[in-house]
């Protein structure tokens, strides 16, 4: 049926108003029906009318009322004779008056009722009635006038009424004359039944007729019956047969649609998969990158004549473009798969600008461009933003002012809106939402009106030609909309070809009140001595860490005891309980979730001391982990001043988290405040290239004989976390922070170098607990890629070969020189 | 089928007004015949020419096992008249008497069937209930003149065939006997 449905013309596609042959037929037999019922209804009325005639006619039976005629006349024959013979036997003595004797009462009168009664019977044989129904003849007519006038002759004698006295001889001419009757009436009275026999077969025969007539309209109408069933089955199969085709239909399509939603369920799963293949793999990719940057750069500190050191350059700026480049794919992927997140927290603004500005004032520096940031005095100091993500859009949008601007200048001008944001707001209750712009403008090669339209489009790089000479992934700007979007906000573009360009990116942000501990240095001496004095232990295997969290928490006002692993933890507050103990989960003889279940099973006040989890896993099976063996708090590594400041206030009171007290004011490697001038704070390279003399430090287990190194603007951020190194200035003071630095790089625990040895000796067991106690120490000093080097041994070091391990090894020399280098370069050493 | 008496009792009970005019005939004409119907008496003797036998089941017998009637007892019941078509005659006759139910009242006749016997012994078989379903009459006189036996007197049955097509048909004319001397009452 399926099959024939979009060939078959007929009669479903037939025009309306047209009727089909079935239902021409069906109304053609309708009528005929009507008709035949009719024609039977008629019928049956004459079979009725038939009937009802026989019934008068047997009402008035003629052939009876013949028969009585001649039974009365023989009984008045009878009792004539034996009136006469009975009144002659009665006198056989004397023969003459016997005859003339009367009869007796009763029997004369017995005999004139006997006259009476065959009297009657005429009239029933008379003309009268008899003419209705049948004809007799001439004999019936002769008949009925003999009886007439028999009758007529002797009413006067025997007639009920007559009075004269009854004789036998009175009655023999009656009896005489009585006699001849005999044969004619018998004679019709045979008639009689023949002729009304042969109507009886006449009627009996139109009867026939008749209900022959009946039974072939019957027939007749039996047939249309079954045509017109027929027919009708005939339509209601069509119509079955229609129904169950678009059933079919429907269900046909039902099943492609189907199909079709699979099929895009499995194009987007498939979509989803390749956005997370692309998201792992640019994450895999990025390994042996470093190492191939790492190997690059040490090709590039050994002896290399000129030509050679410059393929090294170039082959070293094109991996570290590829790595760049991946970052984005690394970012597109995320932001397709739903796995970036955005993380709110409170920010100080003008420090993240100013951040902003130094790096890229040597990018500007280097094209010879002038650099302009400008930051309206309404934008409040503390928003709540993902910092690391406004910072990553501001940075794509400059970069690309930078790399299509090739004279003039390129300026950042942050304003506060003059109308309230119609957007939404990220926070309404606490704080105002402002609605911020941040105002890239070039005067570069500007964009054309037709490719603006795509402009944020992925892959799309102004046109062609563009592309080749300025290179780049193309994802920058997708990825910067991608996540403005993200936060709430928007990024729009202005542009006149030739004049230059505005990116003007549009947040709503909520303020926040500039109290946190990255504006500590501010807040200065207000509670000095006011908060609490707390006893606190820290555990951790890093002296660095230890020095560090020392620094941080005398600075806060509480006395610190230091312990190196669990055991030295355990006993320490088992020789006096503290207020609250910092733990390192990796620590060696016991690692941190070890002593802490230990410190449980102590009893009170020892044993409920309350216990911070230092650790540099995010994992949340860590977190169950910690939680799981009794400890009440999780700080992540690097451990942010605030944090801790947080932590102490939650758990002791608002003072006890309260801002560092008496800090001498830093040196500080950012800008505190809000930078309106063109001039970075920040002690920074004014060349793109530069060599920084190599502080010989003998002990170093660095090979420090390496050539000078060369920086360029992104060197600052792949290797520092300037972002950490200010909170640690913040928290210890840039002294601080400078004596923890040299006292890592110079090794004084020897860390580095037990790594190192461990890695030149392929001692591959040893390598994780080493590479986390250096990248735990690197990653509190904001050394951003030895952190992520001491990382990647630690999660990987187990598998490396015998190359591998060298590789490494030279790659982590490299890293604690570039660290040096650069640390130098920036004042910090 | 409901017996003959249980449907005179019923008749009796339901017209009550049709025997305060039976009694004041009784009594304006000094008949005994109201009197005896009402008390149970046995049915006066008929004075003239017996025209009636009523026989069988008759509670109010005048003759041995049968009531006698003549014309002046027929007449003294109360008289009914209709005009009607017949299969005897061409047109629309008029019939007058008294009701057949009145008469097997008089009678105190009771039964299920009623054996009409006419004088030249025509017999028919009427079912007792007829007579109360329908008004038949005992016709006394064709348009208002006694019948003589030469007329299919001088007792006729007449259904009121016009009342209804079913009274139209053999049935019913065969159970109209005329000539009618003898009922028994089974």
């Amino acid at each position: 049926m399926t099959q024939q449905l979009p060939t078959q013309p007929g009669p479903r596609q037939r025009q309306p108003g047209h009727r089909g042959p079935n239902q021409r037929w069906l109304i053609a037999v309708g009528v005929g029906l009507v008709l035949a019922f009719a024609a039977v209804a008629w019928v049956q009325w004459r079979q009725i009318s038939l009937l009802s005639d026989a019934a008068r006619y047997e009402g008035d039976n003629l052939s009876w009322s013949f028969f009585q005629l001649e039974s009365e006349y023989l009984q008045l024959r009878d009792g004539l004779r034996d009136a006469c013979r009975g009144s002659s036997s009665s006198s056989s003595s004397s023969s003459s008056s016997g005859v003339a004797a009367p009869l007796d009462a009763s029997t004369a009168a017995a005999l004139r009722q006997r006259f009476e009664l065959f009297a009657s019977r005429l009239s029933l044989v008379g003309l009268e009635r008899t003419a209705r129904f049948a004809e007799f003849g001439a004999g019936h007519t002769r008949l009925l006038d003999q009886l007439t006038s028999y009758i007529k002759r002797h009413d006067g004698l025997l007639a009920d009424a007559a009075s004269s006295t009854l004789t036998a001889a009175a009655l023999a001419p009656a009896l005489a004359e009585l006699g001849p009757l005999f044969e004619p009436i018998h004679d019709l009275s045979l008639q009689a039944n023949q002729v009304i026999a042969e109507q009886v077969g006449r009627r009996n025969d139109a009867v026939r007729d008749q209900t022959r007539l009946g039974l072939g309209l019957t027939l007749f109408q039996s047939l249309l019956t079954l045509a017109f069933a027929i027919i009708t089955a005939r339509q209601f199969r069509a119509l079955r047969q229609r129904r169950s085709q678009l059933q079919g239909l429907a269900d046909h399509l039902q099943h492609t649609r189907q199909e079709a939603d699979s099929a895009r369920l499995d194009a987007e799963a498939a979509s989803q998969a390749k956005s997370a293949f692309l998201a792992n793999m640019s994450h895999e990719l990025r390994t042996p990158f470093n190492g191939m940057l790492g190997m690059l750069a040490l090709l590039e500190s050994s002896a290399l004549d000129a030509e050679q050191a410059d393929h090294v350059r170039t082959a070293r700026e094109s991996a570290k473009h590829l790595l760049d480049l991946l970052n984005d794919i690394l970012d597109i992927s995320k932001l397709e798969s739903g796995r970036l997140d955005i993380a709110p927290h409170p920010v100080d603004l003008h420090r993240l600008i100013g951040e902003v500005q130094v790096l890229m004032q040597m990018a500007a520096q280097t094209k010879g461009l002038g650099l302009t940031v400008n930051v309206a005095p309404e934008v409040p100091a503390g928003v709540v933003v993902d910092g690391k993500r406004l910072k990553q859009i501001l940075f794509n949008l400059m970069s690309n002012a930078v790399k299509f601007t090739d004279q003039g200048r390129v300026g950042l001008a942050v304003s506060v809106a003059a109308e309230p944001a119609s957007g939404t707001p990220l926070d309404t209750q606490a704080s105002p939402s402002l609605a911020l712009r941040f105002a890239v403008s070039d005067t570069g090669i500007g964009i054309t009106d037709m490719v603006l339209t795509h402009l944020f489009q992925r892959f799309t790089q102004g046109d062609a030609s563009t592309s080749r000479r300025y290179g780049g992934s193309g994802l920058g700007l997708e990825i910067s909309r991608s996540l403005a979007r993200l936060m709430g906000g928007d990024i729009v573009v202005q542009s006149l070809p030739g004049e230059g360009t505005t990116f003007t990116l549009a947040l709503t942000l909520p303020a926040c009140e500039p109290e946190a501990n990255w504006r500590a240095a501010e807040a200065v001496t207000t509670v000095a001595g006011h908060g609490p004095m707390l006893d606190l232990l820290v555990a951790d295997d890093h002296p660095v860490n230890r020095k560090f969290m020392a620094i941080l928490l005398a600075r806060m006002g509480h006395r610190v005891r230091l312990a190196s692993n669990g055991a030295e933890a355990v006993a320490a507050v088992q020789q006096r309980t503290p207020d609250l103990v910092f733990m390192d989960l990796h620590m060696p003889v016991q690692d941190g979730l070890a002593a802490t279940r230990q410190l449980r099973a102590l009893p009170a006040p020892a044993g409920q001391v309350p216990i911070v989890a230092l650790t540099a896993d995010v994992f949340s099976e860590t977190r169950a982990r910690v939680s799981a063996a009794g400890m009440d708090h999780f700080l992540c590594k690097p451990v942010l001043p605030e944090a801790i400041a947080a932590t102490l206030a939650q758990l002791f009171g608002h003072h006890a988290g309260a801002p560092l007290s008496a800090v001498e004011q830093p040196a500080s490697p950012e800008p505190d405040r809000p930078v309106p001038s063109t001039r970075p704070t920040l002690p920074s390279p004014t060349v793109t290239e530069m060599t920084v003399p190599q502080p010989a430090t003998p002990s170093s287990p660095v090979d420090s004989t390496a050539q000078p190194r060369r920086f360029s603007a992104s060197d600052v951020a792949t290797h520092l976390d300037m972002v950490v190194i200010g909170d640690v200035c913040v928290g210890v003071s840039l002294d601080g922070y400078r004596r923890l630095l040299s006292g890592f790089l110079s090794d004084d625990a020897a860390s580095i170098n037990r790594l190192l040895h461990a890695l030149d000796a392929a001692s591959n067991a040893e390598l994780a607990p080493l590479a986390h106690a250096v990248r735990g120490a690197a990653a509190s000093l904001g050394l951003r890629a030895i952190n992520a080097l001491g990382r990647e041994i630690e999660q990987h070091g187990l598998g490396y070969d015998a190359a591998q391990c060298q590789a490494t090894a030279a790659q982590l020399r490299e890293q604690v020189r570039n660290a040096r280098a650069l640390c130098v370069r920036m004042g910090f050493l | 089928m409901p017996t003959l008496s249980a449907l005179t009792a019923s008749v009796d009970a339901t017209r009550p007004t049709s025997r305060r005019r039976c009694l004041a005939a009784a009594g304006a004409a000094g008949l005994s015949l109201a009197l005896a119907s009402r008390d149970g008496w046995a049915l006066a003797a008929p004075a003239g020419k017996v025209l009636l036998s009523v026989t069988g089941h008759v509670a109010s017998a005048n003759a041995p096992q049968r009531a006698d009637f003549d014309l002046a007892m027929l007449d003294a019941l109360p008289q009914h008249s209709f005009a009607t078509n017949t299969p005897w005659y061409k047109e629309v006759r008029k019939f007058s008497g008294p009701l057949l139910r009145d008469v097997l009242s008089a009678a105190g006749a009771s039964g299920s069937t009623l054996g009409a016997i006419a004088l030249n012994n025509y017999k028919v078989e009427i079912p007792a209930a007829d007579p109360h379903k329908f008004k038949v009459l005992l016709a006394t006189r064709l348009d208002d003149k006694i019948m003589a036996v030469r007329d299919k007197g001088p007792l006729f049955i007449i259904y009121p065939y016009d009342d209804s097509a079913d009274l139209r048909s053999e049935r019913y004319y065969s159970r109209s006997a005329w000539q009618l001397r003898k009922i028994d009452v089974k």
